[in-house]
């Protein structure tokens, strides 16, 4: 409820400082890139949360709470991280997927893991963008730079965790 | 520097292959679903989506137009202002900040990699960059991490995540070093296209 008051708060008040600069940029924003965006978001987001509904309902919870699970350690931290490299999409599939690990019972470091190693690896924008445009000797670079930034970003949500 | 030409209306169908792949997920994980665990769990499984969807659309609705108005007041040629004239651990945290703030997709940031890793920008800060875009670009947040994870756990995985850029773009640096000429986009974005 607090973060659906915030977002909207920041839209009105960027609205409104954009109406005021320009109704052609309003006009912009909400019906080019806003209404875009949701032209291929919103019909595609309810499918994608059934199907990861349905899937969470197969899965073996047990198994999966076991692997990925508050008390999985590192080595749930490392599965996380592996599942999070090899989603080949965007958004419109990982939070799915996030919330279903999390229904799976994922603890918070290997949510985190998933998450950041998703957002860091992304192979579906480095094949589609970041190895045409900048090419390997960049992408390796970054890659090898990248390999422990889940477990880091991990280590301090299991402090976090630990503290709260 | 021009400005990069607004190109970043993706056309995309309605109905193209990913909603079609996307719906027979859905069928077919159902179907196995009412198969094997029986009626009352696939419709208890439907109900919670239904609740998760309405707590998520007018949160994903209100995030989506803070993208668009961010991305009509927050002039392009910005942050390739910053990005190019700092270098040293100011321009990590430069870059770092830089990324967080750019809002929209790969179709915007990446051209403005390329552009500044061939005018000459330091590679550690465009490491940063594309690390803090996509680990805490504030765009994806509003967007999808809010209304998906809710503000505890957005708050608390940003927080985590702000030393990242910074460590990727130390460890970069002492890797072989990289010649930016060699990007295949360098050329092309020379010649003046994407």
């Amino acid at each position: 409820m607090e973060s659906l008051i915030f977002v909207w708060s920041v839209a009105i008040v960027l609205g409104f400082i954009t109406w005021r600069r320009s109704t052609f940029r309003f006009r912009e924003a909400t019906l080019g890139y806003a209404w875009q965006q949701a032209f291929v978001v919103l019909p595609r987001m309810p499918i994608a949360l059934v199907a990861a509904g349905f899937i969470t309902e197969l899965l073996p919870q047990e198994t999966i709470s076991g692997m990925i699970g508050a008390d999985s350690g590192w080595t749930g931290v490392l599965i996380a991280t592996a599942l999070g490299a090899i989603i080949p999409s965007g958004p419109i599939i990982s939070f799915p997927i996030a919330i279903a690990l999390y229904d799976l019972g994922a603890g918070l470091p290997q949510l985190v893991a998933f998450l950041t190693a998703w957002s860091v690896f992304a192979v579906h924008r480095l094949l589609m963008w970041e190895v045409p445009l900048m090419g390997w000797g960049f992408c390796w670079r970054r890659l090898a730079s990248s390999l422990p930034l889940p477990f880091i970003a991990a280590g301090l949500a299991a402090l976090v965790a630990a503290v709260r | 520097m021009a400005s990069p030409e607004p190109t970043h209306f993706v056309r995309r169908r309605l109905f193209d292959t990913s909603f079609v792949l996307f719906l027979a997920l859905a069928a077919g994980s159902g179907a196995a679903v009412w198969w094997l665990k029986g009626e009352e769990v696939f419709w208890r499984s439907l109900e919670g989506d239904a609740t998760l969807f309405a707590r998520i659309l007018p949160q994903m609705i209100g995030g989506l137009l803070v993208g668009g108005f961010v991305q009509v007041l927050v002039p392009r040629d910005l942050v390739s202002r910053w990005l190019g004239r700092e270098s040293g651990f100011r321009g990590i945290a430069i870059a770092t900040l830089a990324g967080a703030i750019t809002p929209g997709g790969p179709i915007i940031s990446f051209p403005l990699v390329v552009a500044l890793g061939a005018a000459g920008a330091d590679i550690g800060a465009l490491v940063a960059y594309v690390t803090a875009w996509s680990a805490i670009g504030l765009n994806r947040i509003i967007i999808w991490e809010l209304p998906f994870m809710g503000s505890e756990f957005a708050l608390w995985r940003f927080l985590v995540s702000l030393p990242l850029p910074v460590v990727a773009a130390l460890i970069v640096r002492r890797l072989p070093v990289f010649d930016f000429a060699t990007a295949p986009g360098a050329g092309r974005r020379r010649a003046g296209g994407e």
